[in-house]
């Protein structure tokens, strides 16, 4: 869509978070995790289930809208996430925004690198740039199934970039 | 909202406090977000004023780096932070402040926050139109008049609702913004400060004169109308609201607030300024990074070059700001600009130009924070007076909004 990568493996939401199931891409590990080719979780778009391990990060059209990210405050570890519901603070410019869950679960991890290399995010979106590892509770496995798909989620850009 | 034939315009609550103090406004700020999150109050536009005067900072930046905090107190100057993002800024008695307290439902047809961020600019262009004045909307957050910033934005959000604010700048006390602000560009000698003040406008300068307040109110009461389709009405706090704002104005007071706590971060931000003598002039540029997030801050470009039209160079100075500081996105920054605007640099090329902006940002990435020292100002000293060499009537604008 107009340039904008949408991986296929990927499920979306409308507010510009892509899933994975698995865990986050280190940078040490070559990216593999971001390839879906991690150890942990199951491969790709497959339906996780109540205790799966999922990772969270912004796309990048959804950072294109919001702009480069001048501060972000993640969710400690063990925090419980509520679909749809603040998690995290960012800044970007003079908008200071919120992290909004896409899926109910506990914060697993939180990628280390945003702590001390934030631009990883607009760099390597779907990479080293992930945002959190959540475990699903158990209201995560059927929110997962609502999730955009590609399509879904191309469809969500063209419409919003035409009503601009 | 607008454009449905015979339909009642939309009932928007007009909440005028008149002058409190920093700490109420902001306590205000987060109780009319929860309200309106919670949909117990109306979708508000709020006037704000100061008093005393303040400065305020932005939610995440750290107040020992941004503020001379002996200054303030010793001038009777509060010190509070903002609910939102962006640098840190002086507020006199003068000053008034405007916000929208919102849903995104309130503004149907509009989509993203560039888009949100455009609607409301409107507004206020509009109702600075039936004061005389010809503003435009720059995004991503300046409401500008020939280039010169006449009203800087921001917002903040909560599950469902939104605030949308800016400060409309009546007139401008430069000299005391500079004794309380810990900018890289202060200790400037009169030259350079007026080169600053080209930056900026007012609308004393634009007018002649300040326009008394109920003036300025209902020529912004009247483009939110206007722009929007809503109406006004003008409204109390109610009891919950008045008894939150009891309830959290003395946390907005307190020193946990105020410093910060964990919304403060140590913003290292140095400045860089590298002169280059081209055919066209000197090239001056001075940028203002913070080179643990590889973001440019702040751009001052100057010098004894030829622009057409004059404004351009200021609308690439906003082009630059908070964006990446890497040269390889820098140099596609700066060719976006050129490529979507119609720019007259003779004996300057676009690489020229793009390579001083990276040479400059590199500089202030070597350069050790935190930026509001002295030792920071560089003695080719950043903000020199565009204007001499400029032309001061320009009769022949941008492309398009002058931005890309």
């Amino acid at each position: 869509v107009n340039g904008w990568t949408v991986p296929e493996e990927l499920r979306y939401d409308v507010n510009d978070y892509w899933v994975r199931v698995g865990g986050g891409a280190d940078l040490a590990d070559g990216g593999a995790a971001a390839a879906g080719l991690g150890g942990t979780g199951v491969l790709g778009g497959d339906s996780p289930g109540e205790g799966s391990v999922v990772t969270i990060g912004l796309t990048p059209y959804g950072q294109d809208c919001i702009g480069d990210l001048l501060y972000l405050d993640p969710p400690v570890v063990g925090s419980l996430l509520v679909r749809g519901a603040e998690c995290g603070s960012l800044e970007s410019g003079k908008w200071a925004g919120m992290l909004r869950a896409p899926l109910g679960g506990v914060v697993h991890r939180v990628n280390p690198l945003l702590a001390e290399l934030l631009r990883v995010v607009n760099d390597d979106p779907f990479g080293a740039g992930w945002l959190l590892e959540v475990r699903l509770g158990p209201t995560g496995a059927a929110e997962f199934a609502t999730l955009l798909t590609p399509a879904e989620y191309r469809a969500s850009i063209t419409y919003r970039e035409c009503a601009t | 909202v607008s454009g449905v034939e015979g339909a009642d315009p939309p009932i928007w609550r007009l909440l005028d406090t008149g002058p409190v103090t920093a700490a109420q406004n902001m306590a205000l700020d987060e109780v009319l977000l929860q309200a309106r999150d919670r949909d117990r109050c109306p979708t508000t536009l709020r006037f704000l004023e100061f008093s005393p005067h303040c400065v305020l900072v932005g939610l995440h930046q750290a107040i020992g780096l941004e503020v001379e905090e002996a200054y303030c107190r010793e001038h009777g100057i509060d010190v509070n932070r903002r609910l939102t993002g962006g640098g840190a800024i002086y507020l006199d008695e003068g000053q008034l402040g405007w916000e929208v307290i919102a849903t995104r439902a309130d503004f149907p047809g509009v989509v993203g926050l560039e888009g949100m961020f455009a609607r409301v600019g409107e507004c206020v262009v509009v109702g600075l139109r039936r004061l005389g004045v010809e503003a435009r909307f720059r995004p991503k957050n300046d409401i500008e008049v020939d280039g010169r910033k006449l009203s800087g934005t921001g917002g903040t959000e909560r599950t469902h609702a939104l605030v949308y604010h800016g400060t409309l700048l009546t007139d401008f006390d430069v000299d005391t913004m500079l004794q309380c602000l810990r900018l890289p560009i202060s200790k400037l000698d009169d030259k350079q400060v007026q080169g600053f003040r080209q930056r900026v406008t007012c609308l004393r300068e634009l007018l002649g004169a300040t326009p008394p307040m109920p003036v300025l109110k209902r020529a912004l009461v009247d483009g939110f109308a206007e722009a929007l389709g809503v109406e006004l009405v003008p409204g109390p706090l109610t009891t919950d609201e008045q008894a939150a704002l009891a309830e959290r104005t003395p946390y907005y007071a307190s020193q946990g607030w105020v410093r910060g706590g964990s919304h403060a971060h140590a913003q290292a931000s140095a400045l860089g300024t590298v002169d280059q003598k081209t055919p066209g002039g000197l090239l001056r540029v001075a940028m203002q990074v913070d080179p643990a997030r590889d973001v440019v801050k702040a751009a001052y470009i100057s010098g004894d070059f030829f622009v057409l039209p004059a404004r351009a160079i200021l609308d690439l100075e906003a082009w630059l700001r908070h964006t990446s500081s890497r040269p390889a996105d820098l140099r596609r920054r700066v060719a976006s600009f050129f490529a979507a605007n119609d720019v007259s640099l003779p004996g300057v090329t676009v690489d020229q130009l793009a390579d001083v902006v990276c040479a400059a940002a590199a500089a202030a990435a070597d350069r050790p924070g935190p930026g509001a020292d002295a030792a920071d100002v560089s003695p080719a000293l950043p903000v020199a007076d565009v204007s001499p060499a400029l032309p001061v009537a320009d009769a022949q604008p941008a492309a398009d909004r002058g931005t890309a």
